[in-house]
């Protein structure tokens, strides 16, 4: 295969991508994929989100994990940056801080894969069990 | 931020922000006449009038987080540092147009740095039309990514399969006007 250089070799590779990927539109039905949004503000860009997040993207694409990668604003902890919130279906979110490329493939392996809990976890969703009744 | 790429990426966050739908991102490098300019241009929500002076003011922010706003204060403070300067052309209420200019071979001009990787993360924003354009010498490469769905006859261009052509594409065309 050549490389992709033109408008025409994209159209060229039209029906080869339609057959090998799945193009409905995902956001359609969010809640039912896992979620990632990878804060996008000027303090997690300096702190290398553009890389986290490009990583989790061609992760998840090579480890066959559905899910959906979206970008957002600061959340307020830029100390912790880069920091990415994960939706497990019928879970609550978690934000984990300090996600460099080590620590995304440790909540892909680990969290989103198996359901275990990792180390990194930002509290902003906690609340109390008295809360929760 | 280490280089213009991340800069770009910063700013565009501030067209997404207001709404913008359409996002023109042009480079041009002029070796001879010794010019670096990014200008970023988009349909957003505008500067409300009243605060356009205060955007490169780095305590001056729209955002509730936090009091501190540095996206524009950092490449303003880059920019005149490699010799330039920030323009911001605010059309309130039909968009801003920001124009960081630098001296190509100023020593303290950072360098682009891996653009394909902001524009990947860039096609991840829903309904937004984003036009690339970088002009190096004379010679120029433009993208589109209306051009592209028509193209692929797909509205989803986040898929990662598709993103991993239209990178390639990126570092093909940049190599062949010579910018990379």
């Amino acid at each position: 295969m050549g490389k992709i250089k033109t408008l025409a070799d994209l159209r060229k590779m039209r029906e080869k991508l339609k057959s090998e990927t799945d193009l409905r539109d995902k956001s359609e039905h969010p809640e039912d994929m896992v979620q990632i949004k990878v804060a996008m503000a000027t303090c997690c860009i300096a702190s290398g989100s553009r890389e986290t997040m490009n990583y989790i993207v061609d992760e998840l694409e090579k480890r066959n994990v559905d899910a959906v990668v979206t970008q957002t604003g600061c959340m307020g902890y830029c100390y912790a940056e880069p920091t990415v919130e994960v939706t497990v279906p019928g879970k609550e979110p978690i934000v984990f801080g300090y996600v460099d490329e080590k620590k995304a493939n440790e909540i892909i392996e680990r969290y989103i894969k198996n359901g275990e809990l990792v180390e990194g976890i930002i509290p902003m969703n906690y609340r109390s069990i008295e809360e929760t009744k | 931020m280490k280089d213009l790429s991340l800069h770009i990426l910063d700013i565009v966050q501030n067209s997404l922000h207001a709404g913008a739908t359409r996002v023109d991102i042009s480079i041009t490098e002029d070796v001879v006449k010794n010019i670096f300019e990014i200008t970023i241009k988009d349909n957003g929500s505008g500067i409300d009038p009243g605060n356009s002076e205060k955007v490169t003011d780095p305590f001056y922010t729209t955002g509730t987080k936090k009091k501190v706003g540095l996206g524009l204060a950092l490449l303003k403070q880059n920019a005149e540092a490699a010799g330039g300067f920030l323009k911001i052309e605010n059309s309130f209420p039909r968009g801003v147009k920001v124009t960081a200019r630098f001296q190509h071979n100023h020593i303290d001009r950072q360098p682009l740095g891996k653009i394909e990787e902001t524009i990947k993360i860039l096609m991840t924003a829903i309904n937004l039309r984003l036009i690339y354009s970088h002009e190096y010498n004379g010679k120029i490469f433009v993208l589109d990514t209306l051009e592209i769905e028509d193209a692929l006859e797909t509205k989803n261009l986040s898929n990662p399969k598709i993103v991993k052509y239209i990178t390639e594409m990126i570092i093909e065309n940049l190599t062949d006007i010579g910018a990379y």
